[in-house]
């Protein structure tokens, strides 16, 4: 492919790097993974032997 | 709150244990090893230091809340019983499961506790999967035994959650009680029976398929009874479930998820995520349960992270089991 | 990075979500200006340039997968596009690398379309550089992620067979993402999950359910539609 060098604008060094930066998306740094969630029939486990220990109030993180 | 991943999970190094060369599987047996050994002593002598803290109030009569004393009491006995079944600890270590599968033993009253609670409430399983964990370490108690056995002939089956049907079934298997189940129709039940697709799980349903695989296993005393399908997926998927909530400092489901890494019948023991669990445990022993900061009053401590420690004394005991004899 | 740096990246983003919105509507046989039309209406050339390199062989991805016919006019502009954020000639960093294997794609692309009988421009490198090992495939997915854009068919190279050959290392790359909740890398990933499927790869997930799941939870961005459109299109041309 034969590249042009017509008259078009030449990116400035930070259009450059934003650039480079959205070719390379990295993964998100914070995980969202599932983390305990209280069950609406949450009271049917009680008595669970070995179960999750239940935190005393739900986290949201 | 969530912590960095790169400086916690070590993903980097991240080496399938089966997947390496000879020299390389070696060293990483070794490390392994070295880990499983470290978690589970520490957390043994961390759940027997602090044992006094787990028993019930002086003088009670009744269990009360089933999950503040009754429960924890039931899991430290379970993780005395699969030291001293194992065997692979040293003399110091079995000495204090010893004494702490006696101690546990005795807040339930030579199981008397246990037989009350079932003679009060007939059809409730839980003083049988408590009890199994002293059968499993040779104790018994003829007037609460009488009662399961005839719980079993009755075969009045109460509703609960597949993977606490496994339970069940396991208890009876340890105690010798029963005639034997249909594990496949039970197994078929659990989500895990199900093989989903691995990313539709959540916090609690990662707990369910642990607890299907410890009673399925026997705690990993029966590897082979795992259906091959069922350890296909596992191999395939554990590594990410145990990554994915490294991420997150889930350190207690990540101690279970390394338990059933190690009741495969090809055991997944990856040297890397053994290291991030032991690189979080405390000095005196007590492994966090999440990534919260931790309590510096004894009772919260012992109440937030009787838990984990449970699971790390297992998780080191059946990886070193599995590492000395395959 | 400086607020200059953030307000460019973010410019470029949108511009290059624009033109991803039109890969859609093309994709699902609405009328659009053409690419042409498309960077002479926009006010500010180096921005649609810059979209133009990121959305890459994209832009062709109705031409590969629904039969669109190239419009000569497309040459030139990917050319100047080339031209105003200048090829990575010796990557260096991984974004680089990255960088060099998207050109090359868009290169490939143009070529197969515009010229059938003329060879391909060799790959700027070897698979393994640009993708790590797959032995750890937490990195390595994310690395396969940023090369969605080769999930093309009939593009093909040393990274598509790479990733080929690694099903297991995808689908627990995929399986990840989905559980952190990163649906951006899980939708880029979704997509060679399709190419596999497309090119009857046996894959340990089923990659119907994936594209689903990611239709109704992973949000409406254009950059997410274009992806989930060709998922889409690779499954149904399976």
């Amino acid at each position: 492919m034969a590249l042009h060098t017509l008259a078009h604008p030449a990116a400035t060094t930070e259009e450059r790097t934003a650039f480079t930066a959205l070719m390379a998306p990295p993964e998100t740094p914070v995980s969202d993974a599932p983390l305990y969630e209280p069950h609406a029939a949450g009271g049917l486990l009680l008595g669970l032997l070995i179960s999750p220990p239940v935190p005393k109030e739900p986290k949201d993180r | 709150m969530t912590t960095d991943p790169h400086a916690t999970t070590n993903h980097r190094a991240t080496t399938d244990f089966h997947a390496t060369t000879d020299s390389h599987a070696t060293a990483a047996h070794h490390t392994t090893t070295h880990h499983a050994h470290r978690l589970a002593t520490a957390a043994l002598d961390w759940l027997h230091t602090h044992r006094h803290l787990g028993a019930f109030p002086p003088g009670a009569t009744e269990i009360g809340d089933p999950d503040r004393v009754y429960k924890p009491l039931g899991e430290t006995a379970l993780a005395a019983s699969l030291v001293l079944r194992e065997g692979v600890a040293g003399p110091a270590s079995l000495a204090r499961a010893r004494e702490l599968l006696d101690f546990t033993w005795s807040e339930f009253r030579a199981g008397d506790l246990l037989y009350e609670r079932q003679l009060r409430h007939w059809l409730l399983t839980d003083p049988l999967e408590t009890y199994a964990h002293f059968a499993r370490a040779g104790l018994r108690h003829d007037r609460l035994h009488a009662l399961l056995e005839h719980s079993a002939a009755v075969g009045s089956a109460t509703e609960v959650l597949p993977n606490r049907a496994l339970a069940v079934a396991n208890a009876r298997r340890t105690t010798g009680i029963g005639a034997a189940p249909d594990w496949t129709a039970l197994t078929r039940a659990t989500w895990l029976g199900g093989t989903p697709e691995p990313w539709a799980i959540d916090w609690t349903t990662g707990y369910s398929l642990t607890h299907t695989v410890f009673h399925l296993t026997d705690w990993g005393a029966r590897p082979h009874d795992l259906p091959p399908d069922l350890a296909d997926y596992l191999t395939a998927w554990l590594p990410v479930w145990i990554d994915v909530w490294t991420e997150v400092a889930q350190w207690d489901l990540v101690g279970e998820l390394l338990i059933v890494g190690a009741c495969l019948p090809e055991p997944h023991l990856d040297p890397a995520e053994w290291q991030v669990l032991a690189s979080v445990q405390h000095d005196d022993g007590l492994v966090p349960r999440d990534g919260d900061p931790v309590s510096d009053d004894p009772a919260t401590r012992f109440a937030d992270h009787q838990h984990p420690a449970v699971v790390a004394v297992i998780a080191g005991t059946l990886a070193l089991s599995r590492l000395l004899t395959g | 990075m400086t607020t200059g740096g953030r307000v460019a990246e973010t410019s470029l983003a949108g511009a290059a979500d624009v033109l991803a919105g039109q890969v859609v509507d093309a994709l699902r046989g609405r009328e659009r200006p053409g690419l042409v039309a498309h960077v002479d209406a926009c006010g500010d050339r180096t921005l649609v340039l810059g979209a133009v390199r990121l959305v890459g062989s994209d832009l062709f991805a109705p031409h590969l997968l629904t039969g669109h016919l190239l419009d000569p006019g497309d040459v030139e502009v990917v050319s100047d596009s080339f031209a105003c954020f200048p090829v990575v000639r010796a990557p260096a960093s991984h974004e680089q690398h990255v960088t060099a294997w998207r050109d090359w794609a868009t290169a490939t692309a143009l070529l197969r379309l515009a010229d059938p009988g003329e060879a391909d421009p060799g790959p700027p490198g070897d698979a393994d550089t640009v993708l790590g090992d797959p032995v750890e495939w937490q990195t390595w997915s994310v690395h396969v992620a940023q090369l969605a854009p080769l999930a093309l068919p009939g593009l093909g190279g040393p990274v598509v067979d790479a990733v080929f050959g690694q099903p297991l290392a995808l689908a627990r790359g995929v399986t990840r993402s989905l559980l952190r909740r990163d649906h951006a890398t899980s939708v880029r990933l979704a997509r060679w999950t399709a190419l596999l499927h497309h090119d009857r790869i046996d894959q340990p997930l089923d990659p119907h359910l994936l594209a689903e799941h990611l239709r109704l939870y992973a949000g409406t961005s254009a950059r997410t539609a274009l992806d989930l459109a060709i998922t889409r299109r690779l499954l149904e041309a399976a």
